[in-house]
C-alpha cells in the first residue's frame, strides 16, 4: 500500500544522515528540472521507505522535464513546497520553506502571488483537483497567519494536470505533490 | 470443408444449449452469467452493387458484422457456414434462403444491399426472425460515401431493436480528454473509436466531459479564461456556456436522469462541495458540508440518489446520498481508495475504480448497496469507467499499453478492446446516450 | 435451546447498535467543535498575524490542517466501525433464519422466530431460479419485448448468483436488495411491495428499521406523500434509534411541505434541528426552513 510506504516515510530516523547524500541525489536527478536541488534539501519525501533507494543515480531517469502550460520563472523569489501523498499537511520543510516566502513578502509589499495546488498523478482526476485546492488553501492560510494580507494571494488548482516531472513512480511523484508560487505582476 | 464446418456450427450450438440448460438446474456457487447469443445471418451486401468496387461493400460488411458481435446480442455466423453464398442473395429474394437458414438452427437474419450513384450512397438492409419464417422489418438509409460508417452503425441499431426491442448503441459516442503538448483538450468520437473530432481546442485543460441525456449537450470544466470554470457545448450548434464560474472549482459535472439538475463540485466555501443547480445555471442547493472533498456525482436511475466520492472518512471512498442532501450512506470499506462511481442506466450495477488488489486502480461492480463487488478488468491499471446507455458495456481508460487510452468491454469484462491511438494520453471518457 | 440462543443472537445484536449510534452523535458533535474551532484559529492566527505571535499562529493553522486529518480519520473508523456491525447483524440475521427453519418453527410469519416459509410466493419476490434474481444484468440481450421482435424463446438464460433452492424463501438481505434495486430502477410499486414483504417476513431482522425508510421514500418517490409521512412516522416512533431516523424526519418535514401543510413541516424539521443538531440531515433541514422565509 502507498498509504503505508508514505507513513512509513515520514518517521525514517534517518533522514538528517541520509540529507546530504540525497541533496546530492536529487541534484543529479533534477538538473534540467525547473527547480533547483535545494528543493531536495531536508525533502522528507524523498527519504526512506522501500522506494527510496532509487533517489540514487543508479537508476537512469530517462524522464524528461515537462513544460507546465504557464511556465514559471525558474528562479522565482519564492520557494516552492512539497507535500505527503493525499495529504495538505504542511511538513516542516514546507513551513521552512514558507517562512521564508512570508519574509520576502513582507519585505515586497507591493508583490502579489498566486499558489498552485498540484498533486501526483495517482488518484483520479476528478478527487486530485480537491485535493490542489486543498493544498492551496493550507499554503495561503499558513502565509496569511504569517502576516502576509490574505488578498495578496490567490489560488488555483491543476490537480494532476500539470506536472513538473514526468514519470511513474515516486522519484516524479515527489515533486508534482507541490505547492507552486506564481508572481503576478 | 463447408460439410464439416456446418456440423461444427451446429455442434457448437447445441453445446452451448446444452451448458444453459444443464446449469440452470445445477447448483453453482460461482457469479456466473452464460449469455446465449441469437445466431444471425448476414447476407446480401454483394460488391456488385457499387461502382467503385467492391471497398465500400467489404468495408459496410465489416462494420455491420462489427457492431452486431459487439451488441453481445448476436453470433454472426461466418458466410463459409452458409450452403449458399451470402454475398449473393439478392434483395427481394432473400426469402428463398430462410429454410436452410432455419435447418441450420440460425434465429435470425439481416439482408442489406448498398448502391451508389456518384457521391451518394443507398442502404437498406431487413431483418427477419428465420425460425418462423416472418420479415420483422426494414429500413433504407441514404447519405454520402463519407457517411457510409454511420449508415451502417443506423441498420446495426435497427436490427438490434428489431429483434430485442431495445436500440443498440453503435450509433453512439463517446466523450473523453487527451492530453498534449501542454493542453488538455476534448474530442468525441464514434462508439467504435473511428473519427474523432476535437470538441474544446482552446490550448488549456479541458477536463470531465458528460453528456446530457438528451446527448444535445456536453458538460465539462475549462480553465480557458483561468479559473477552472463549468462550461456547456451544444453539440448541435457549437455554442458554448459558462454555466458555473465561483471562485475555485466548479468541477466533475453529473446530469439528473431528466436534464433537469446538474449536480458538481464548488470549492468556494472551505472544502471541495457538491452542489446541485439547474444547467442554466441557477438554484444552487448545497448537498454536503465541510472541509472534504466530494466529487465525481452519478445518479440513479430513478433520479432520487447520488452517488459520489469523498474522503470525509480520511481516504477517498464512495457514498450514497439522496437529492436533498440527506441520508448519507457509505458504500465501500475495502481499499485505501475507491472512487469515480458511475450507476448503471439499468440501476441494478455501480461501477467504480478500487485500488483493493493493490498495485493500482481495477474496475469493479458493486449492487446500489454496496454488496457483491466483482472486479472485472485485471491487465494493467483501469480507471474512469462510464455505462453504454444501454448497460451492456462499459468504456474505461487504461494504460496496459504503456500510455492511458480508452478501452471498452462488455459488463461482463469480456470483449475488451482499444478504441484511441493517437499517440498522446486520453482519459476521462463518457458515453453518450 | 434454539429459542434461547436466537434470543441470546438478538439481545447481542440490539446491544452492539445501542452502542454505535450513541457514537455516532457523540462523534457529531465532537466535528461540530472540530469546525468552529477552525473558524476561531483563523480569526486569532488574523489578529496575530502583527509581528509577535506569527510564528505561534502560523503553527496553530498548520496544525490545524493535521487535525482536519485526525478528524476525518476518527469519522473513517466510525464508518468502519458500524459497517462491521452491519455486517455482523446480517449474519446474524442469517444464522437466525436457518435456526428457526431447523427449528421447525416455519410458517409462523410475524411470530416469535420471524422467519419461516411462505405460504405462497411473495409480490416481485417469487424464487424462481433465475427469474427472480437480481444477478448481473451486464451484457445479456432482453428478451424480445412485444410483437416487434418475437423469437421463440428469450434469447438469453440467467444463472443466478446463487442457487435458490425451490419453495423455500429468499434470504432477507436477497429479499431487501431486490427492493432496493427496483427503488432505485424506479420501480416503486414493485418495491413497496418487496419492502412490505420483508417487514411482513422478516420482522426480528437487522433490516427491518432501513425497509421501513425505503418504503417511506418509495412512498416519496411516487409522490404519494401522506403514505410517506405515515411510513416515516412509524420508523420514527418504533425505531427511535435507528441511524436513519435523521433523514426520515427531512423527508417527512419536506413531505409535509409538499402537501402545502407548513405548520407540520417545520414543526418536524425544527424537531430534527433539536433533537440531532450536528447531523447533516439537521443542517439541511436548516437550508429548508431558511428557503421558507
Amino acid at each position: 500500500m502507498v498509504r503505508g510506504r508514505e507513513a512509513r516515510e515520514q518517521q525514517w530516523p534517518g533522514r538528517r544522515f541520509w540529507g546530504p547524500i540525497l541533496i546530492v541525489g536529487a541534484a543529479l536527478l533534477l538538473t534540467g528540472c525547473p527547480k533547483k536541488p535545494e528543493v531536495g534539501a531536508g525533502g522528507p519525501g524523498a527519504a526512506g521507505g522501500p522506494g527510496a533507494e532509487k533517489v540514487t543515480p543508479a537508476k537512469p531517469i530517462t524522464e524528461a522535464p515537462v513544460e507546465p502550460g504557464a511556465k514559471p520563472t525558474a528562479e522565482g523569489p519564492l520557494k516552492d513546497v512539497f507535500f505527503d501523498f493525499d495529504k495538505a499537511v504542511l511538513r516542516d520543510d514546507t513551513k521552512q520553506a514558507l517562512n521564508e516566502n512570508i519574509q520576502w513578502l513582507k519585505a515586497n509589499p507591493a508583490a502579489r502571488t498566486m499558489v498552485e495546488g498540484h498533486c501526483d498523478e495517482r488518484g483520479t482526476n476528478e478527487y486530485n483537483l480537491g485535493l490542489g485546492d486543498r493544498r492551496a488553501k493550507a499554503v495561503r492560510d499558513y502565509l496569511a497567519a504569517g502576516g502576509v494580507d490574505a488578498k495578496r494571494i490567490s489560488m488555483i488548482s491543476y490537480g494532476e494536470e500539470r506536472p513538473f516531472v514526468l514519470g511513474h513512480d515516486e522519484s516524479a511523484w515527489k515533486w508534482n505533490r507541490r505547492g507552486h508560487f506564481v508572481i503576478q505582476k | 470443408m463447408t460439410r464439416l464446418a456446418r456440423i461444427i456450427w451446429l455442434l457448437v450450438l447445441s453445446s452451448g444449449l446444452l451448458a444453459v440448460g444443464a446449469s440452470a438446474q445445477v447448483d453453482i456457487t460461482v457469479t456466473r452469467t452464460v449469455i446465449q447469443r441469437i445466431p444471425i445471418a448476414v447476407v446480401g451486401l454483394r460488391p456488385s452493387g457499387v461502382s467503385g468496387g467492391g471497398d465500400l461493400v467489404a468495408q459496410a460488411l465489416s462494420v455491420l458484422v462489427d457492431d452486431l458481435e459487439f451488441s453481445t446480442v448476436f453470433e454472426v455466423l461466418p458466410a463459409s457456414f452458409l450452403p449458399f453464398d451470402a454475398r449473393q442473395v439478392r434483395l427481394g429474394e432473400e426469402e428463398k434462403v430462410l429454410p436452410s437458414l432455419n435447418h441450420l438452427k440460425v434465429q435470425a437474419m439481416v439482408v442489406a444491399e448498398l448502391t451508389q450513384q456518384g457521391k451518394d450512397l443507398t442502404l437498406e438492409g431487413r431483418v427477419y426472425n428465420v425460425s418462423r419464417g416472418v420479415f420483422l422489418g426494414g429500413k433504407r438509409y441514404l447519405g454520402e460515401v463519407t457517411a457510409i460508417r454511420s449508415m451502417v452503425h443506423r441498420l446495426a441499431d435497427e436490427v438490434v431493436l428489431r429483434l430485442t426491442g431495445e436500440r443498440g448503441v453503435a450509433s453512439t459516442r463517446i466523450a473523453y480528454a487527451s492530453a498534449e503538448k501542454g493542453a488538455t483538450e476534448l474530442y468525441l468520437m464514434d462508439y467504435d473509436g473511428h473519427n474523432p473530432t476535437i470538441a474544446t481546442g482552446n490550448r488549456s485543460i479541458n477536463l470531465s466531459p458528460r453528456f446530457s441525456p438528451d446527448a444535445k449537450l456536453l458538460a465539462y470544466t475549462s480553465y480557458r479564461d483561468g479559473n477552472p470554470d463549468l462550461y456547456l457545448l451544444n453539440l448541435e450548434t457549437g455554442r458554448r456556456d459558462k454555466v458555473s464560474a465561483s471562485p475555485g472549482l466548479n468541477i466533475a459535472p453529473g446530469w439528473s436522469p431528466t436534464g433537469q439538475w446538474l449536480a458538481l463540485s464548488l470549492s468556494k466555501d472551505g472544502g471541495t462541495n457538491l452542489y446541485l443547480m439547474r444547467p442554466t445555471g441557477g438554484a444552487l442547493r448545497r448537498l454536503t458540508n465541510g472541509h472534504a472533498i466530494s466529487v465525481s456525482p452519478s445518479f440513479s436511475p430513478n433520479g432520487r440518489q447520488i452517488v459520489f466520492t469523498s474522503d470525509r472518512g480520511g481516504s477517498p471512498q464512495i457514498y450514497m446520498m439522496d437529492l436533498e442532501g440527506a441520508n448519507l450512506e457509505r458504500l465501500t470499506f475495502e481499499g485505501e481508495y475507491n472512487a469515480s462511481a458511475r450507476w448503471s442506466p439499468r440501476g441494478d450495477k455501480i461501477a467504480f475504480a478500487s485500488n483493493r488488489g493493490g498495485g493500482g486502480f481495477q474496475i469493479y461492480l458493486m449492487n446500489p448497496n454496496g454488496t457483491g463487488v466483482q472486479q472485472i478488468t485485471t491487465v494493467g491499471v483501469n480507471e474512469d469507467p462510464a455505462w453504454s446507455p444501454d448497460g451492456r458495456h462499459l468504456v474505461f481508460t487504461s494504460n496496459r499499453s504503456g500510455r492511458k487510452d480508452i478501452y471498452v468491454m462488455h459488463a461482463d469484462g469480456s470483449g475488451q478492446k482499444r478504441l484511441t491511438r493517437s499517440g498522446s494520453k486520453s482519459f476521462a471518457p463518457d458515453w453518450s446516450p | 435451546m434454539v429459542r434461547y440462543f436466537v434470543w441470546l443472537l438478538f439481545v447481542g445484536t440490539a446491544l452492539l447498535s445501542n452502542a454505535c449510534m450513541v457514537k455516532t452523535e457523540e462523534f457529531q458533535a465532537l466535528q461540530q467543535d472540530v469546525r468552529s474551532l477552525r473558524g476561531d484559529v483563523n480569526a486569532v492566527a488574523k489578529r496575530a498575524g502583527g509581528d509577535g505571535g506569527v510564528s505561534r499562529s502560523t503553527d496553530l493553522v498548520a496544525r490545524l490542517e493535521e487535525l482536519a486529518v485526525e478528524t476525518r480519520m476518527v469519522q473513517g473508523q466510525l464508518e468502519e466501525a458500524n459497517y462491521r456491525l452491519s455486517e455482523l447483524s446480517k449474519r446474524l440475521d442469517a444464522t437466525e433464519v436457518k435456526v428457526a427453519r431447523l427449528s421447525g418453527e416455519a410458517g409462523r410469519p410475524g411470530g416469535t422466530s420471524g422467519t419461516g416459509q411462505l405460504p405462497a410466493p411473495l409480490p416481485g419476490v417469487a424464487p424462481q431460479a433465475g427469474a427472480g434474481q437480481p444477478g448481473p444484468s451486464t451484457g445479456q440481450p432482453l428478451p424480445p419485448r412485444g410483437g416487434t421482435s418475437a423469437l421463440p424463446q428469450a434469447p438469453t438464460a440467467t444463472v443466478p448468483d446463487k442457487p435458490v433452492m425451490q419453495g423455500s424463501l429468499p434470504s432477507p438481505e436477497e429479499v431487501y436488495t431486490k427492493a432496493l434495486n427496483d427503488y432505485h430502477k424506479g420501480n416503486y410499486d414493485l418495491a413497496i411491495s418487496g419492502f412490505k414483504s420483508y417487514l411482513t417476513f422478516y420482522p426480528k431482522t437487522s433490516l427491518v428499521p432501513n425497509s421501513q425508510y425505503w418504503l417511506g421514500e418509495s412512498y416519496y418517490g411516487q409522490r404519494k406523500y401522506r403514505e410517506a409521512i405515515r411510513e416515516f412516522d412509524k420508523l420514527i416512533k418504533e425505531y427511535p434509534d435507528s441511524a436513519k431516523v435523521p433523514a426520515a424526519m427531512l423527508k417527512q418535514g419536506n413531505a409535509y411541505l409538499e402537501l402545502n401543510e407548513k405548520a407540520q413541516g417545520k414543526r418536524v424539521l425544527q424537531e430534527l434541528k433539536a433533537k440531532f443538531p450536528n447531523s447533516g440531515d439537521a443542517r439541511r433541514a436548516q437550508d429548508v426552513l431558511q428557503g421558507l422565509q
